[in-house]
C-alpha cells in the first residue's frame, strides 16, 4: 500500500459519469466512486486514493489551497475565474463549448452603435469575448436558466455552455458565435504535483495515454 | 454576562479588516514575532544587516521594479504631492532604491536583510488579498556562482533552523524561458506565458497555433512544459535547447545544482524549467521553497541582475523571502508548530516592588495588577497565559491554584519554575 494518500477532488454530475471509465483504465477502483451513497469523501485504501466529490466549480478551489492534490475541471471554470494552478492534462472528456446564443431570428451581430445586452453565468468569460470585438455590451449575471433571458426581453443574447443544442433547439433560441471551445481538465495544486511527483507522475501518464 | 464580549455594536459599522487583513491575537503575535526574530537572528549571522522601509511609496518607484498588474495593487493618491502611491506588493525594489541611493557610498557587497507586512491582490482567485509577513534577504553587488549558493543555501538552512529540514528547494532559470518567449510575436506572449506557468499543454498548444507560431519554434516552447523533476531534466533540456544562449543558461543553472549537491543539499533539490510566475525581475537562477501546507510555496528567491540599474546603479543581485505564515502553516502540518521559547510570566498582586523589580531584570514577565482585581487573579492569570500569581509572601500556581509560600527573593521564585510549569505536562509525561 502506498504510504502517502493521493487526494483527488471530482466533479459530481455528468462529468462524473464519463470520468469513471477513465479512470477505471488506469486502475481505480471506481466502485468507491459510483457506489450509491451520500459520502462526500471515498476512498480507494488499497491505492492510496481519496476521493473528494464536490460541485464542479468549487474543484479548483479545493486543489488550489491545496486540500486535494489534484481535481478534474471544466475548462470553462478555468476561463471565468483565474486560479493558481496547474493544469497538466486536458482529459478531453465533457466536450461542449462556450458559445453566443439567441433567438434564431435576432440581428446578430447588432446593428452599430447598439449595447448589447448579455446574460450569462460566465460575465469574465463573456465580457472579454466582445470587449475583443469592441462590442458594447450590458452585462446581466444570472445563475441559471439562462435561455429564459432571450426569450422573455431580458436579453438579446446569452453567453453559455452548449453541449448538443438541444436545449436551445426545444426554446427557439440558436448558437450565433463560438467563443471557445470546452472540456474537462486534470488540475494540480501547484505544490502536490512538485512534492508527490513519483505518485502524480505515473498517473498522468497513464491517463495521458488514450 | 460580563465576561461576555460585548456583541452589542453599531450594525452598520464594520467591525472585522477587510478581506484578507488580519488581527493577531497576542498568543498567535507572540508566535509569529519569535519565528521572524529567528530567521533575522540567523540572517544576521551571516552579515545581513536589518533594515526598515515606508508601508507606501511612489507607484513610480515600485513599478519600476515590478511588472504588475495594476489591478493587483493598493494605489491611492498621496494628498501632499498628488502623485499616485502604492502600498508595498514588494521589498525587493525598495531595497533596491536604497541600496541603489543612500548605500550607495558604501562598498559592495551589500547584505541587508528585512522583515515586513506586504500587501497583494489577487482578483478572482480563491485566495484573494493578503497581507503577507515576510522574512528575507538581499545579496547586492556581489555576482556570480558564490551569492547564488549563499543565497540559496541560507534559505535552505532557514527552513531547517525553524523546523523544516527536508523542504524541497525547487530550481528555476527564468533565463531559459524568456529566450523562447522571446521567440513569440509579442502580443501572444502574455497568453503563451500564462498557458506555460500553468503547464497546459493543451492551451500553450493552442494559443501558439492561434498566434501563427512556426512549427519549429512551437516545438521549441511546448518542449519546456514538461522539463521539471530531478537532475536528469537538465540532460534532457540540453538535448532539446542547443543553441549557446539557451546552453550557458542550463549551464549556470548546473553549476548552482552541483555546487547545492557539494553542501548536501541534493536530496532537496528539484528543478522546473517553465516556472515563470511571479518572476517579474529575475534575470538568472530562480528558486521556490516548497513543503506540505499552505498549498503554495513557503518563499522562494532569485537572481536580479538588472534591477539595481533601473534605480542608477547597476549591480548584480541575488536574494529571497520566506512567508512567516506559510512558514507557521508547514511547521503545523509537520507536525511541529511553532513553539516560542518563552519567558517566566507571572500575574501580580501586592508583592514587594523590590522583588517585581528584580524579577523583571532576570526577565521575567511580570504583569502589576490593580488591587481590586482581589480573588480573580487567579482568573485573570489563566485568561491571559500567566503561570501564576506572585502575591505578598506567596506564589500562586495558574494552573490548579495550589500555593507555595515565598522566600529568599528573587531566586526563591525562580526555583519555584519547575513546579509551575508541572501541572501544564500532559498527565504521565516526565521532566
Amino acid at each position: 500500500m502506498p504510504e502517502e494518500t493521493l487526494v483527488v477532488a471530482v466533479p459530481k454530475g455528468r462529468v462524473l459519469e464519463q470520468l469513471v471509465p477513465r479512470f477505471e483504465r488506469v486502475g481505480f477502483d471506481v466502485g468507491v466512486l459510483t457506489k450509491k451513497s451520500r459520502k462526500l469523501i471515498r476512498e480507494d485504501a488499497k491505492r492510496g486514493l481519496r476521493f473528494l466529490l464536490l460541485k464542479p466549480d468549487d474543484v479548483p478551489t479545493y486543489v488550489e489551497y491545496g486540500a486535494a492534490d489534484l481535481g478534474v475541471v471544466g475548462r470553462d471554470v478555468l476561463l471565468e475565474r483565474e486560479y493558481d494552478l496547474y493544469a497538466p492534462l486536458d482529459l478531453g472528456i465533457g466536450r461542449c463549448r462556450l458559445a453566443v446564443a439567441g433567438l434564431s431570428d435576432v440581428a446578430y451581430p447588432p446593428p452599430p452603435g447598439k449595447t448589447l445586452r448579455v446574460a450569462t453565468k460566465f460575465p469574465n468569460v463573456a465580457t472579454r469575448h466582445f470587449q475583443a470585438k469592441g462590442q458594447p455590451v450590458e452585462m446581466i449575471f444570472v445563475q441559471g436558466s439562462v435561455e429564459l433571458a432571450p426569450l422573455t426581453g431580458l436579453a438579446d443574447v446569452i453567453v453559455d455552455i452548449v453541449e448538443t443544442g438541444e436545449t436551445l433547439r426545444q426554446n427557439g433560441l440558436a448558437v450565433l458565435e463560438d467563443i471557445h471551445e470546452v472540456s474537462s481538465v486534470l488540475v494540480a495544486n501547484r505544490v502536490g504535483l512538485k512534492l508527490k511527483r513519483e505518485r502524480i507522475a505515473p498517473l498522468l501518464e497513464a491517463l495521458r495515454e488514450e | 454576562m460580563a465576561s461576555r464580549p460585548s456583541t452589542r455594536v453599531v450594525a452598520d459599522l464594520p467591525l472585522t479588516p477587510p478581506t484578507g487583513m488580519r488581527d493577531h491575537l497576542p498568543e498567535a503575535a507572540r508566535v509569529r514575532a519569535s519565528l521572524a526574530s529567528r530567521l533575522l537572528g540567523l540572517f544576521q549571522r551571516y552579515g545581513y544587516e536589518r533594515v526598515m522601509t515606508p508601508a507606501f511609496e511612489y507607484a513610480d518607484v515600485l513599478e519600476r521594479g515590478l511588472e504588475l498588474d495594476r489591478r493587483d495593487v493598493l494605489r491611492f493618491v498621496e494628498p501632499e504631492t498628488g502623485e499616485v502611491a502604492l502600498l508595498r506588493p514588494d521589498i525587493t525594489p525598495q531595497i533596491a532604491r536604497i541600496v541603489a541611493t543612500r548605500l550607495s557610498d558604501r562598498p559592495a557587497p551589500w547584505r541587508l536583510c528585512y522583515h515586513g507586512t506586504m500587501l497583494r491582490r489577487r482578483r478572482g482567485r480563491a485566495r484573494k488579498s493578503r497581507a503577507l509577513s515576510q522574512a528575507g534577504v538581499e545579496c547586492v553587488g556581489f555576482g556570480g556562482l558564490g551569492a547564488d549558493l549563499e543565497v540559496i543555501g541560507l534559505a535552505a538552512e532557514a527552513c531547517a533552523l525553524v523546523g523544516l529540514p527536508g523542504v524541497r528547494v525547487e530550481l528555476g532559470q527564468v533565463g531559459l524561458g524568456r529566450l523562447l518567449l522571446a521567440e513569440v510575436p509579442e502580443a501572444a506572449r502574455a497568453p503563451v506565458a500564462e498557458a506555460l506557468a500553468s503547464k497546459d499543454a493543451h492551451a500553450l498548444e493552442a494559443r501558439l497555433r492561434e498566434a501563427k507560431v512556426p512549427a519549429r519554434q512551437r516545438r521549441r516552447v511546448l518542449g519546456l512544459v514538461d522539463l521539471y523533476g530531478e537532475r536528469p531534466v537538465l540532460g534532457r533540456a540540453r538535448r532539446r535547447y542547443k543553441d549557446a544562449e539557451s546552453r550557458a543558461a542550463l549551464d549556470e543553472l548546473a553549476r548552482v545544482w552541483d555546487g547545492l549537491a557539494e553542501r548536501g543539499l541534493e536530496p532537496q533539490l528539484g528543478v522546473d524549467l517553465g516556472e515563470l510566475r511571479g518572476h517579474a525581475y529575475y534575470t538568472g537562477v530562480s528558486f521556490a521553497l516548497l513543503a506540505e501546507g499552505p498549498g503554495e510555496p513557503l518563499g522562494g528567491g532569485g537572481r536580479y541582475d538588472r534591477l539595481l540599474g533601473r534605480f542608477g546603479r547597476p549591480a548584480p543581485a541575488t536574494g529571497f523571502g520566506l512567508d512567516v505564515g506559510h512558514v507557521l502553516w508547514a511547521l503545523e502540518a509537520a507536525g511541529r508548530p511553532w513553539r516560542p521559547s518563552r519567558p517566566l510570566r507571572l500575574a501580580e498582586l501586592g508583592a514587594p516592588a523590590e522583588l517585581v523589580a528584580g524579577l523583571r531584570d532576570a526577565g521575567v514577565e511580570v504583569a502589576a495588577l490593580p488591587e481590586s482585581v482581589g480573588d480573580r487573579a487567579l482568573g485573570f492569570a489563566r485568561a491571559w497565559g500567566y503561570d501564576g500569581v506572585l502575591g505578598a509572601g506567596e506564589l500562586r500556581r495558574a494552573s490548579d491554584g495550589k500555593r507555595r509560600a515565598l522566600e529568599d527573593g528573587v531566586g526563591g521564585v525562580l526555583a519555584l519554575r519547575d513546579w509551575l510549569a508541572e501541572a501544564h505536562a500532559p498527565k504521565g509525561a516526565k521532566g
